[in-house]
């Protein structure tokens, strides 16, 4: 008796025990995932971090008065002071630094999805493009101490002028790593694997950054700028830096059309601050910008009022440009580097001077007016003839900061937010019922969990904004 | 598996046809040694099959076949007794208790133990008590009635799920499981209240899955509460054992009995509202603005709006009807003493009292019971049931109707067409639209098995299943596009959600028990075993949206798909042993061991074991015994049990995400980083107690003292997301649950035709967080929104008991005293601004301060039962002392100007309290909106701008005492039935919920915001209100 119970069990132990291994293992998701899959998921994060998916990534449309917010005023207000960067880190960066990790340790989920070399460029571009993003936005953060899982459960926050310096490192090295004769990277949703396009995207960054120094660092800046230029940018509106959003494609839908359509909202209008400019110049991009209401009247919000307003009917919504469907968002512009010419030449980056600056800041709305279909040689002539427009050396800093701030609506408002806060221009007035007296905000403060989960390098990150994390500390490049 | 049912349906179908002599038929009563009738005591002709069992008065009726018959009468716990058959045709027998109150309990994996010789407690409900309060839901039917437990039923929706936990929370992990495991007839039984994969399901009051069992199925359920009384189970049984037999067929003449029951339900406590001003804003009359009640009163309204109603709707009265419920069962037993067989089939429907839910279960049981002389014993046993319903999201509801404004009538929400009516969501119309239903179809069979082959050895064998189907959905149509059509918010442009659910349990489980008796004075029984348990859950979800035709609700119809899929797979593997050893039968030690191989845990961490003691004195039988105590125990045990974790805990995962149309998967990593050293939590848990009995067994004490630290939790610790994940998952922690429980019962009265049995219970409970994990100052487990910062948050702080609830409150003026930055000090006096826009108001504290606790410092129930001849009356008082709730319905209520005390606005007050220097404030301030008599502008005023954005407004004593439960019944006496086809007839009327006392000021607090398988019980507000029920029914037996 005692012997068959004994076999009873010993049997029972036995099956349960041998596959233990194997139950324990999701059957549903993966212990690792192929580059190919990390990289589009962290191209598409962009579409809901950057671009306009969520409020917070409309929040610089609205600092700089591109639109209005109608029946519910809130960020236009100044009432975001906190917001969480937790899923940049531990979504696209994290996903990122995978490839990167997974290329150089030989792990097989790299292998045909482009050369190494290669996916290690794209993904460091990428990195870059996001830790850019971000730096602009609080200040100090996380870097260099950042994505390593288990080794560093608290990271410590670079200050960002170090941040800056290895960027600039990483996208030179990424340029130079790039083989265009060796397989292209696959997953690219954004390029489709162009790797000349990515060198192109790299650089044409590295332009960008070298102007935001030049208050902080102008010496560096002007290296830089010279090495971005030299090693090549965009030159063309055919050289453009697009994410396409897909027609027909739900979960490809441009951000603005699910906002507006699929959930049924109407928050936002071009802000009168725009229409204002843009009207009486008779600026053919305005209907590209804005709805047609009856009678063809294009009509701005009032920005930065308290009072809820209803806004269909009654204002200009954003254009059927930017928010149908399958509406691209365009990363970077050839007018946008035409503008950043000017800029360099009025700040003496680059020789010239005003001569120089003048010709760049024209061409650079011409190529704004080209890239949105409405360019006429002789509508743009009476344009840019317009005493407010035409280039005017005491004025000149103004100007192109200004047209640069018209052309950039919607695709670039980051930039042209990075822009107001460096240069001042365009000039804004803060909202009249601002939250906050100091106006328009400088930077967002740290999300909260920072405090709890990471409290030594938050704090000492704190102090060296001066004490206060909050929207009016000033970043490195601001000072 | 569908033959055997049918076989057995065959079987049951042959079983009128057959026919029983009748020679003579013998009548009497069975009563215990106090005179009281006992209740289904077996009687049967000896050496025959023929047999029956004495109904609710002790009476019996049976035909004999033989004139000298003899009739054996037994009942679990007292001495069989023999009865020759005289002329006499009436008998009254009575029957004395085996030994000395000999009770015998289900102990862990079903072994019967006679009650004296546990070391721990053990409280057992007999299958009466729990159908007296004819609860829908097994879990609600213990309420009040054990020490220890704390049952908190989610709301008063159809079929709601019940929350129980067991001397508290042991796992401090947010998402962990802390309630005990449900075992019926010795098979693991999931009692999980499944709402992944869909954010509303968690919302929308979802069954735990123990309410699918029929309460009318229920024999008794055994609650086994400490370490050592549920060691056996390992760490299935970590936090207690609920075990419920089910009935079981007598032998003799077949027995049928049918009830039915109707009742009906409303919402036992409404919210108070002012009726005076109507909806605006700023006291300007808008019929339109969102703003429900911040408009003039209702005679300036009507004087510029002569379509104003009279007087103000009370809508959240409005927006809930009368619910109603109906229940009829069926069971028929009988066999001979070899071959027994009962089954069951009963139908339950409920409508609820918010429009459109409902619930419905149907379960048909078959059980049987075979032997083969005394070799061989033989019990299978098949259980089906159909569960589901139309499921309301009741926070969304109560949310949308603290919206409308009672200007306007809540029921007047549908046009001719179809569409909604109204000037903005209507929530009534909601739940006509906008649909989740849930389907569940669960089979849970069992074969046991008992081979005795020696008088000294058994061996047991039992195998079980629980398998259940759950099918959910959720849908909504789109606009159709009419004019001026009014789409319903949350409908979108209409959606199909599809959930498929299963989950299976396999259960195995082969011992062996051995017996010896080492003279008079010593005996052993030593058991050995090995269980198996193997869980595999699946969950696949399809969704759809911007459907195509608006009303065809079909995931063909949509545009937009995606679907996801979740499967787990866990198994357990186990060895056990228990030596028990008696001295004298007053002395007995327990000893049990057992060792778990676990899958969830790394190969090296996955083996653990776990030890327990326990001992029993019985003193009174040993040397000590005053006169006044007829019985007196001691006992002591010490056990630890562990706990593992959820599957899938040691790794880091790469999940997939949205797809691009170019068929490109996504990728991405989950936030959640696993740990492959995890080791199971642990549990150490110290009990002493004891029983007492004085005066002949009239009074009886069960005190229990116990401690229970919780050590090695597996807690996700929350990290900075800038290392790339979001929290790691560790052991580290510890909490301590320590209490006392005192069960009190006497008979004050017991004579032949009046009996009076007391019951009181109580139970007090404290805990406390030891330690988390290092570095980490708080574990967030829940919050709950309230505006303008006013957010509550359930948390776990060391030092601090489980289930503080934290959020903002008023400034107090600490002066030199210190702050400790984490309490509120009452005594203090306010502080009130003295400069800025809110000058003369409170000054709001943005600090997250403990506000209040959910937790009783005690509960308890009081049950009493009288028998006069055919009346019973039994009632239940139950209270839960000491708890707070953060009552979100009030915080809405502040804002939107319904609450009664903004009907203040229009008065000028000086707010008590000192201005930040310490003077005293003097300022005099407008309680309204805009530009005050003062000539200031207050802007959207005191409630809006100060009073709903401090938490500490809404978190509330929520203390109650309710009549739980009171039921009144009548036997009819058998000269009324003029038949032999009925034995017994009864009928019932029975109330739940009748009484409430408590200063909660929204619905009855009982109601949780979180589904009963959370562990946030802090938040009450727009939960689904419970609900008071009046039923009647009736009992027939043949």
């Amino acid at each position: 008796m005692k012997r068959i119970f004994t076999i009873i069990a010993a049997g029972l132990l036995i099956a349960g025990c041998n596959k233990f291994k194997d139950i324990n293992v999701s059957p549903t998701v993966l212990t690792s995932a192929s580059t190919k899959g990390l990289l589009t998921n962290s191209q598409q994060a962009l579409s809901s971090l950057i671009f306009g998916n969520t409020a917070a990534a409309r929040i610089p449309a609205l600092y700089v008065q591109h639109l209005a917010e109608g029946p519910y005023p809130g960020p236009s207000l100044y009432s975001d002071r906190n917001l969480s960067f937790s899923t940049w880190y531990t979504g696209p960066l994290y996903d990122l630094q995978t490839i990167i990790n997974y290329n150089n340790d030989g792990n097989p989920s790299a292998v045909g999805n482009g050369a190494t070399e290669n996916q290690i460029a794209v993904a460091s571009i990428m990195k870059a493009y996001i830790y850019l993003h971000l730096t602009d936005r609080y200040g100090d953060i996380p870097y260099s101490q950042a994505l390593k899982g288990n080794e560093a459960f608290s990271p410590a926050y670079d200050n960002q002028q170090a941040i800056y310096t290895d960027l600039f490192k990483e996208l030179t090295e990424a340029v130079g790593q790039i083989d265009e004769t060796k397989p292209k990277v696959a997953g690219d949703v954004i390029l489709n694997g162009d790797m000349a396009g990515w060198k192109r995207f790299a650089n044409t960054m590295r332009m960008i950054m070298s102007l935001r120094l030049s208050k902080a660092d102008p010496v560096k800046g002007k290296s830089e700028y010279a090495a971005a230029v030299a090693a090549g940018v965009i030159e063309s509106n055919s050289q453009n830096i697009v994410y396409q959003f897909i027609e027909g494609d739900p979960n490809n839908y441009n951000p603005w059309y699910n906002n507006y359509v699929v959930s049924n909202r109407n928050d936002y209008a071009i802000s009168k601050t725009m229409t204002d400019y843009m009207a009486p110049k008779n600026d053919p991009r305005l209907p590209v910008y804005a709805e047609e209401l009856a009678g063809g009247e294009y009509i701005g919000l009032p920005y930065g009022f308290i009072t809820a307003k209803n806004i269909p009917a009654a204002y200009s919504r954003i254009g059927d440009y930017f928010r149908s469907q399958g509406s691209p968002v365009t990363m970077f512009s050839y007018a946008q580097v035409l503008f950043m010419k000017a800029e360099a030449a009025k700040l003496g980056y680059t020789a010239g001077g005003d001569v120089e600056a003048a010709l760049h800041y024209y061409d650079a709305i011409k190529a704004s007016w080209e890239q949105f279909g409405v360019y006429d040689a002789a509508e743009y002539a009476a344009y840019i003839a317009l005493p407010e427009v035409a280039y005017d050396p005491a004025n000149g800093h103004k100007k192109i900061m200004t047209e640069k701030w018209v052309h950039a609506y919607l695709n670039h408002s980051w930039e042209a937010y990075a822009d107001w806060r460096r240069t001042g221009f365009p000039v804004l007035s803060p909202a009249v019922d601002a939250i906050d007296s100091r106006g328009i905000p400088l930077r967002t403060g740290y999300p909260p969990t920072e405090s709890a989960l990471n409290p030594e390098n938050y704090n000492s990150a704190v102090s060296a904004l001066g004490g206060t994390d909050d929207n009016y500390g000033k970043m490195w490049w601001l000072k | 598996m569908k033959k055997c049912m049918y076989a057995w349906m065959l079987f049951l179908l042959s079983m009128p046809m057959i026919v029983f002599s009748q020679a003579r038929q013998i009548t009497g009563t069975v009563r215990d040694a106090n005179g009281i009738p006992l209740a289904s005591v077996s009687v049967v002709e000896k050496g025959t099959n023929t047999g029956t069992v004495t109904d609710a008065n002790g009476a019996f009726s049976i035909n004999v076949s033989r004139a000298n018959a003899t009739l054996v009468f037994s009942y679990v716990g007292m001495e069989s007794q023999e009865l020759v058959l005289g002329t006499n045709n009436n008998y009254d027998v009575s029957l004395s208790a085996t030994g000395e109150l000999s009770e015998v309990v289900v102990t862990a994996l079903g072994i019967r133990k006679e009650k004296r010789e546990l070391g721990y407690s053990a409280q057992e409900i007999s299958g009466e008590a729990l159908i007296q309060s004819k609860q829908t839901n097994i879990v609600n039917a213990l309420r009040g009635q054990v020490a220890g437990v704390q049952i908190n039923s989610g709301g008063g929706a159809p079929g709601q799920g019940s929350r129980i936990i067991i001397r508290g929370v042991k796992s401090l992990s947010p998402g962990k499981n802390n309630q005990p495991l449900f075992v019926i007839d010795g098979i693991i039984m999931d009692n999980s209240t499944i709402t992944g994969g869909d954010a509303q399901a968690s919302l929308r009051g979802m069954s735990n899955r123990a309410a699918d069992i029929n309460p009318d199925d229920v024999e008794s359920i055994s609650v086994l509460r400490g370490g050592a009384a549920t060691a056996l189970y390992g760490q299935a049984g970590s936090n207690g054992v609920v075990l419920i037999t089910t009935k079981s067929a007598k032998a003799g003449k077949m027995r049928v009995s049918f009830t039915s029951t109707y009742g009906i339900d409303e919402v036992n406590k409404f919210p108070d509202v002012q009726s005076v001003y109507t909806q605006g804003y700023r006291g300007v009359y808008d019929p339109a603005t969102i703003f429900t009640n911040w408009g003039p009163t209702v005679e300036e309204a009507k004087a510029i709006d002569p379509t104003h109603p009279d007087k103000l709707f009370h809508n959240y009265e409005r927006g809930y009807i009368q619910g109603n419920q109906f229940r009829n069962s069926l069971t028929l037993s009988g066999g001979t003493e070899n071959a027994l067989l009962t089954s069951s089939f009963s139908h339950f429907k409920q409508n609820g009292v918010i429009p459109n839910s409902d619930y419905q279960n149907t379960s048909v049981r078959v059980g049987g019971q075979f032997k083969s002389g005394t070799l061989f014993k033989f019990s299978p046993s098949l259980n089906f049931i159909n569960s589901g319903g139309y499921r309301v999201n009741s926070e969304r509801y109560n949310e949308i109707l603290s919206y409308w404004s009672p200007r306007w009538d809540v029921m007047d929400y549908i046009k001719e067409d179809g569409t909604m009516k109204g000037y903005r969501d209507n929530a009534v119309y909601g739940t006509y639209v906008n649909k989740f239903k849930d389907n569940v179809n669960r089979l849970i069979g069992s074969v046991a098995a008992t081979f005795s082959p020696f008088s000294w050895f058994d061996l047991d064998y039992r195998a079980g299943i629980d398998y259940y189907s759950d099918f959910r959905r959720h849908a909504a149509p789109g606009p159709r596009g009419l004019a001026g059509e009014r789409n319903f918010g949350d409908n979108g442009l209409g959606f199909v959600n599809e959930f498929r659910i299963s989950n299976r349990i396999l259960t195995s489980n082969v011992m062996g028990s051995f017996k010896k008796d080492w003279g008079e004075k010593f005996n052993t029984v030593l058991r050995l075993g090995n269980d198996v348990r193997a869980i595999k859950f699946s969950r696949l979800t399809s969704r759809g949206s911007e459907l195509d035709i608006p009303t065809l609700l079909t995931i063909n119809n949509s545009k937009v798909r995606s679907t996801d899929q979740h499967e787990e797979d866990y198994r357990i593997v186990s060895a056990y042993g228990d030596l028990s050893l008696g001295l004298n039968n007053y002395l007995f030690l327990n000893v049990t061991g057992r060792n778990d191989w676990s899958s969830s845990l790394a190969k090296e961490n996955n083996s653990f074991f776990y030890p327990s003691v326990s001992l029993s004195y019985i003193f009174t039988d040993h040397f000590l015994k005053p006169d006044w105590l007829s019985f007196g125990k001691l006992r002591a045990s010490w056990a630890e049990v562990g706990k593992d974790t959820d599957p899938y805990e040691t790794n880091a995962y790469y999940i997939s995400n949205v797809l691009t149309s170019s068929n490109q998967v996504t990728w991405t990593r989950g936030n959640s980083r696993g740990d492959q050293s995890l080791k199971p939590e642990r549990t150490n848990t110290i009990e002493l107690g004891t029983e007492l009995r004085a005066m002949n067994n009239r009074i009886g004490l069960d005190f229990t003292w116990y401690k229970l630290n919780s050590r090695d939790q597996i807690i996700p610790v929350f990290i900075s997301p800038t290392s790339g994940y979001t929290s790691v998952i560790t052991n580290a922690g510890e909490v301590e649950n320590k209490g006392i429980e005192i069960v009190l019962n006497g008979s004050p009265i017991k004579k032949q035709d009046f009996s009076w049995d007391v019951t009181l219970n109580f139970s007090r409970n404290r805990n406390k967080v030891i330690s988390i994990v290092e570095g980490l100052k708080e574990i967030v487990v829940g919050n709950w929104f309230g505006y303008v910062g006013s957010t509550a948050t359930m948390k776990y702080i060391p030092g601090y008991p489980v289930g503080n609830i934290y959020g903002t409150s008023v400034q107090r003026y600490y002066g030199s005293k210190a702050d400790d930055g984490m309490t509120v000090d009452n005594s203090l006096p306010l502080v009130i601004a003295s400069t800025g826009s809110n000058r003369g108001f409170p000054v709001r504290d943005l600090t997250q301060r403990i506000l209040g606790n959910s937790q009783p410092d005690w509960t308890g129930g009081i049950s009493n039962n009288f028998t006069y001849k055919n009346l019973r009356l039994s009632f239940l008082f139950e209270t839960q002392q000491g708890q707070d709730r953060y009552n979100q319905l009030g915080n809405y209520q502040a804002a939107f100007g319904t609450a009664p005390f903004t009907i203040d606005r229009n008065d000028t007050k000086v707010f008590d309290g000192v201005l930040p220097d310490g003077t005293t404030n003097t300022q005099e301030v407008w309680m309204g909106q805009g530009v005050g008599p003062d000539g200031r502008d207050y802007t959207d005023g005191y409630y809006r701008n100060v009073y709903r954005g401090i938490t500490e407004n809404f978190v509330e004593d929520a203390s109650w005492v309710r009549l739980r439960n009171l039921s009144l019944s009548y036997q009819l006496p058998s000269k009324f039935l003029r038949t032999n086809v009925i034995k017994d007839a009864s009928i019932t009327f029975t109330g739940n919920n009748l009484l409430l006392w408590t200063d909660f000021s929204g619905f009855d607090p009982d109601a949780s915001s979180f589904n009963s398988g959370s562990n946030v019980d802090a938040f009450t507000g727009f939960a689904y209100p419970a609900v008071r029920s009046y039923l009647f029914s009736i009992n027939l037996n043949f």
